[in-house]
């Protein structure tokens, strides 16, 4: 006699296919976007990846880069979330700690925290620390060099990278110049100027149209400042003090024009005399 | 050729009972001949082949073959042993596990493979010769095991349990070997609970008693059944539970 | 004789099913690496070589684990090891020829993995070759030798090991463990003697640094970083960290010998 057949254990097994395949999408679980991929302090961190170090490093850089190109500026800000940044930095500095040698991250670091005024000691200090162990690397002690002087008023300090950077490019006559810049104290606002457009130029090189276009904007802003330093000098040195409005210099014609900013704020004078804009570019927000 | 004396051996069990397994025993094989050990289970049987091999030591006494210690490896050159189980290697054949055998000991590859086409043969085993071990039955992984412990030719051949996972046909096959073992005058070494092949094969007998060889005899010298003698000498030694 | 058990030992490990297993593991693994190293702005040959490295060293640590392991346990665990011991085989031969086997199966699989890497690697150039960066095949090759030194070493440990445990799972963990300290040694003794944590208790740094001495220091043997920028590695250094696991590996196997021949096999 035949056993008989049974239906029961295929259909079962169907429908708990099927139950499963419409549940599965619905029971993911929105992880919050500002988690950190390693929470973990960075000396234990460096323990707790025993002999994969740098493949977590990588992982940890992906995940900011990721992260960044998914995220958009503040509409009016131009800035992003104060926890935006924080998370952005700690997990930039985990891929570091876990591997220094590691160029990338050093790279975003210093276009998106450093431009953005976001815990400039501490990150151009990580910048720094790279290019000590990168030592055929010319960019980084650039880039660290560069940061002292402009954003951290360290000329010493900035001397010493430039002429590294220098040194290790086999003598490049743009890190040269700006090296001596930094000796003689030049003018800051021409210093970064110098260096915006050699960085356009670099761009230009190797076709990074979406670079060029924010860098470009950036050195608009710094001719426009650059123009009414110029004029401010001028003011002092007739009427023996400075001006108190750019409104000033525009009436006394020694300005032309009131110049406009690129990332639509306005230009002022500050208490110490310098020269800034209400935006996103030279703003005086320093984020904690 | 095998001279045991006086040999002491205990285990320590968890929670630090001592077990003794082998107390006070003595025995002597001659070369040529062909000694039966039997006994209850547990008696120490398998203890004292382990001890004849070196794989276990004995806390005194002293036991040699052919004059050499059993520490030195050398005691063992040419002795063939088959354990109470056919421990082997599945992922092998037959064929690569008698090479292995035989490249143990030595054997040159030419001898090596007369000797083993031989065995196979013998054995009935030469079919699944290139199949390997781990697709036997019971009773070719005990054919194969024996194959293993002959293939070198010893003149001491140590067999524990011989016919155990074997059905009738293997069991004339390996009865037969060993008669023949015998008449090449090789010098065997049986323990076993088949009573009627000791009695058949076995010139003396040894019974083992809770560690001490209670009973030494030669086969001929026997009045009666084997089993008689058996149950007779266990009950003398006052063996209460059956383990 | 020491030839039959190593060339058994190396069959052993050829014919077990977790080396495919393995192989299929590492082998995704190196595609995985194609794919991130696309995603990676700058650095991308040292992204693609120290991924493949980690890959690399992953699936060793997983031969290791997996296959050498359960070879001398199940060895000792299913008594197969009565054959060769029953014979005139010295007890000392067969773990020297047990290690050379499987050194002989780890240095076919490193061998394949650096083939592997190699592959990707080159892949991995074809794509991007401007952002490729400074990365020396030499010294790719050389690390993974130096992969391969590391897991003879953890071979011999695991051995050590296996003499002693009850069981198989045991003389897992003991390994794996083994792995771990060995890999962050120098970090833990770094952190712990830097100014910078002063509260640690007297007693931690004693530990730590017994740990130090007492297990490898594997990471002399991680040339990652070396290979992936292409800084060269001294001679000296490189033939410092060879002596070192030679040494260290020599006295564990010594040390598994005279244990092995005192151990009783019921």
């Amino acid at each position: 006699m035949r056993s008989k057949f049974s239906f029961v254990p295929w259909i079962t097994g169907s429908v708990a296919l099927i139950v499963y395949l419409i549940c599965l999408p619905l029971a993911v679980v929105e992880r919050p976007r500002h988690e950190q991929l390693f929470a973990l302090p960075p000396k234990l961190l460096r323990i707790v990846a025993f002999q994969f170090k740098e493949a977590a490093a990588d992982m940890s850089f992906l995940n900011a880069s990721v992260f960044l190109g998914g995220t958009t500026p503040q509409h009016d800000t131009r800035r992003y979330l104060p926890q935006q940044y924080s998370w952005m930095y700690n997990t930039l500095k985990n891929s570091v700690a876990l591997d220094p040698y590691f160029l990338d991250p050093y790279y975003l670091m210093n276009s998106a925290l450093i431009w953005d005024r976001y815990k400039q000691d501490e990150v151009n200090e990580l910048i720094a620390k790279g290019a000590d162990k990168r030592t055929w690397d010319s960019l980084l002690p650039f880039y660290a060099g560069f940061n002292y002087y402009y954003f951290l008023n360290n000329a010493d300090k900035s001397f010493t990278y430039l002429t590294e950077a220098s040194k290790r490019s086999g003598g490049n006559p743009f890190y040269d110049s700006l090296a001596a810049r930094v000796a003689y104290k030049a003018n800051k606002t021409e210093f970064a100027i110098s260096y915006l457009e050699n960085q356009i130029q670099q761009a230009d090189l190797h076709g990074q149209r979406g670079k060029t276009r924010d860098l470009e904007r950036r050195l608009e802003v710094l001719k426009a400042i650059r123009r009414i330093e110029i004029a401010a000098e001028s003011y002092r040195k007739l009427f023996g003090k400075p001006p108190g409005t750019v409104s000033e210099l525009i009436k006394s014609s020694l300005l032309l024009s009131l110049p406009s900013d690129p990332y639509g704020g306005s230009f002022y004078i500050d208490q110490d005399g310098s020269i800034k804009t209400t935006s996103n570019m030279t703003s005086v927000k320093k984020e904690k | 050729m095998i001279h045991i004396e006086n040999v002491y051996k205990s285990f320590t069990l968890e929670r630090r009972n001592k077990v003794p397994a082998v107390q006070g025993l003595s025995l002597s094989v001659a070369r040529g001949e062909a000694f039966g050990c039997i006994g209850p289970n547990g008696a120490g049987k398998s203890t004292t082949i382990k001890l004849l091999l070196d794989l276990i030591r004995p806390d005194s006494g002293s036991i040699s073959i052919n004059g050499l210690p059993s520490t030195d490896q050398a005691s063992r050159a040419m002795v063939g042993y088959l354990p109470e189980n056919p421990y082997l290697y599945d992922y092998l054949t037959a064929s690569e596990y008698l090479a292995y055998a035989a490249r143990l000991s030595g054997l040159k590859s030419t001898v090596m493979a007369e000797r083993r086409g031989a065995l196979l043969e013998r054995l009935k085993l030469s079919q699944a010769a290139h199949r390997r071990i781990i697709t036997y039955s019971k009773g070719m992984q005990q054919r194969t095991a024996i194959a293993a412990a002959l293939i070198h030719n010893p003149e001491l051949v140590v067999l524990d349990e011989p016919m155990s996972g074997l059905d009738p046909l293997g069991r004339k096959l390996i009865f037969d070997l060993i008669a023949e073992l015998k008449g090449q005058g090789k010098t065997i070494f049986i323990s076993s609970h088949v009573l009627t092949d000791i009695e058949r094969l076995c010139d003396r007998v040894g019974i083992i008693v809770q560690g001490h060889l209670s009973f030494e005899g030669v086969v001929k010298d026997m009045s009666g059944p084997l089993d008689d003698l058996f149950l007779q000498v266990v009950q003398a030694a006052g063996v209460g539970e059956v383990r | 004789m020491i030839a039959a058990v190593t060339w058994v030992t190396f069959l052993e490990g050829l014919r077990n099913r977790a080396v495919y297993g393995i192989t299929l593991l590492a082998s995704l693994m190196m595609v995985f690496t194609v794919l991130l190293s696309s995603m990676i702005m700058q650095d991308v040959g040292k992204v693609a070589t120290d991924l493949a490295l980690s890959t690399a060293t992953f699936a060793a640590l997983l031969v290791v684990m997996f296959v050498n392991i359960n070879i001398l346990a199940k060895d000792l665990e299913r008594k197969t090891i009565y054959l060769a011991l029953s014979r005139a085989v010295p007890r000392s031969h067969y773990i020297l020829a047990r290690f050379l086997g499987l050194g002989l199966l780890l240095g076919l699989v490193v061998l394949l993995l650096l083939c592997a890497s190699l592959a990707t690697i080159q892949i991995v150039r074809q794509m991007y070759p401007s952002y490729f960066g400074m990365v020396s095949l030499w010294l790719v090759a050389v690390a993974h030798l130096s992969i391969f030194l590391q897991m003879l070493l953890l071979t011999s440990l695991s051995m050590l090991f296996s003499m002693v445990a009850s069981s198989s799972f045991v003389t897992f963990l003991l390994t794996i463990v083994s792995w771990l300290i060995g890999s962050s040694t120098q970090e833990v003794k770094r952190l712990v003697e830097s100014s910078e944590l002063s509260q640690i208790a007297p007693v931690t740094k004693m530990v730590v640094k017994a740990a130090y001495y007492l297990f490898p220091n594997l990471a002399l043997f991680d040339l990652k970083t070396n290979a992936a920028h292409g800084i060269p590695i001294h001679l000296s250094q490189l033939g410092f960290a060879v002596l070192y696991g030679v040494g260290y590996a020599t006295a564990v196997l010594s040390l598994t010998v005279i244990i092995f021949r005192r151990k009783e096999l019921t």
